[in-house]
């Protein structure tokens, strides 16, 4: 990845920049990160490796990178680089997304046990079950209502970018049954809707429109 | 009363025994980050102490209260990895004659 790479997360981007100066990752920036998986994730830095918020952006950051090398070998990055602001909308959910957030409770017959997933570890899921959806890269995730709450209805929100040529319906519904699919079996929420907010189109090197 | 020492010898074990159970991809440190990377940083130079003691223990005379902060596989359930340590830490301590007063378990990455 190189430094004028979209991929590279901007803090001079108009709108976000913000939303990437505000981010909870343990004192460290997504540029950091960035650069540290450039150099092979070495040397070892603790303070990365032992930041559960980081190491959730790693995760998407790589899944990100693996779009970057399409767009690369599609020869399109220059073409992307006039309009990289959903590589930039992306890059600010991963960060927003991985912090710990709220405590969300799993169940146990031991009166003496405090058992729970951390909201950001269930973002940071929700958002690799729909990477992992064909022609599809993730946004922003938002759990809403109250988590802390055994029970309590809670609704999804997912943001998308899809890739020119993909049926956006049909996409929006696979990625509603990843994502429903994941949290049923990670988590015990009670999960009352699932949205799919298709943010943008990407017309990305070969699958331009004639 | 047990000793400091006693408490990080028995972090320890929790420790390797939270990290050899499957599908735990990682054991984060429970104490706040920054003295956590300083107990790593001291572990790389002096050997295998503080940065191996990353389950936070403390023994009191009814019993332990134990803090686990982990990352687990997406291949198998979040929930049920969480319970699965949570008995297992239990386990442990029962078979050191060990009550647990309160024990922990947090799941801060599926990975």
């Amino acid at each position: 990845m190189t430094p004028d790479s979209p991929f590279r997360p901007d803090s001079r981007a108009a709108g976000d920049e913000q939303d990437l100066r505000s981010v909870d990752l343990d004192g460290h920036t997504l540029d950091e990160l960035t650069d540290y998986l450039d150099s092979g994730r070495s040397p070892v830095d603790p303070s990365i490796e032992n930041s559960p918020g980081c190491r959730i952006a790693l995760a998407a950051l790589l899944r990100l990178r693996t779009a970057a090398n399409a767009l690369i070998e599609a020869e399109a990055a220059a073409e992307a680089g006039k309009d990289d602001r959903w590589v930039k909308r992306i890059l600010s959910g991963i960060s927003r997304d991985a912090h710990a957030g709220r405590d969300i409770p799993v169940r146990s017959d031991d009166p003496a046990a405090t058992l729970v997933l951390t909201e950001g570890a269930v973002r940071g899921m929700v958002r690799a079950a729909g990477d992992g959806v064909d022609g599809v890269l993730m946004g922003r995730c938002r759990l809403d209502g109250d988590v802390t709450e055994p029970g309590a209805p809670i609704a999804v929100t997912v943001e998308i970018s899809v890739l020119f040529g993909q049926p956006i319906p049909d996409t929006a519904a696979r990625v509603r049954s990843a994502v429903a699919r994941e949290l049923a079996k990670h988590t015990e929420l009670a999960v009352s809707s699932i949205d799919v907010d298709v943010r943008d189109v990407q017309f990305i090197g070969r699958n331009e429109p004639a | 009363m047990r000793t400091i020492e006693q408490n990080q010898d028995l972090s320890q074990r929790l420790t390797e025994l939270v990290r050899s159970l499957p599908g735990v991809t990682v054991v984060y440190p429970t104490a706040a980050l920054p003295a956590a990377v300083r107990g790593h940083i001291v572990s790389t130079v002096t050997g295998p102490q503080e940065g191996d003691a990353l389950v936070l223990v403390r023994l009191g005379p009814v019993g332990a209260r134990v803090s686990v902060n982990m990352g687990v596989s997406a291949h198998d359930s979040a929930s049920e990895q969480c319970r699965r340590v949570h008995a297992a830490v239990v386990a442990h301590l029962s078979a050191e004659g060990i009550s647990a007063t309160d024990v922990r378990v947090r799941v801060s990455s599926i990975d």
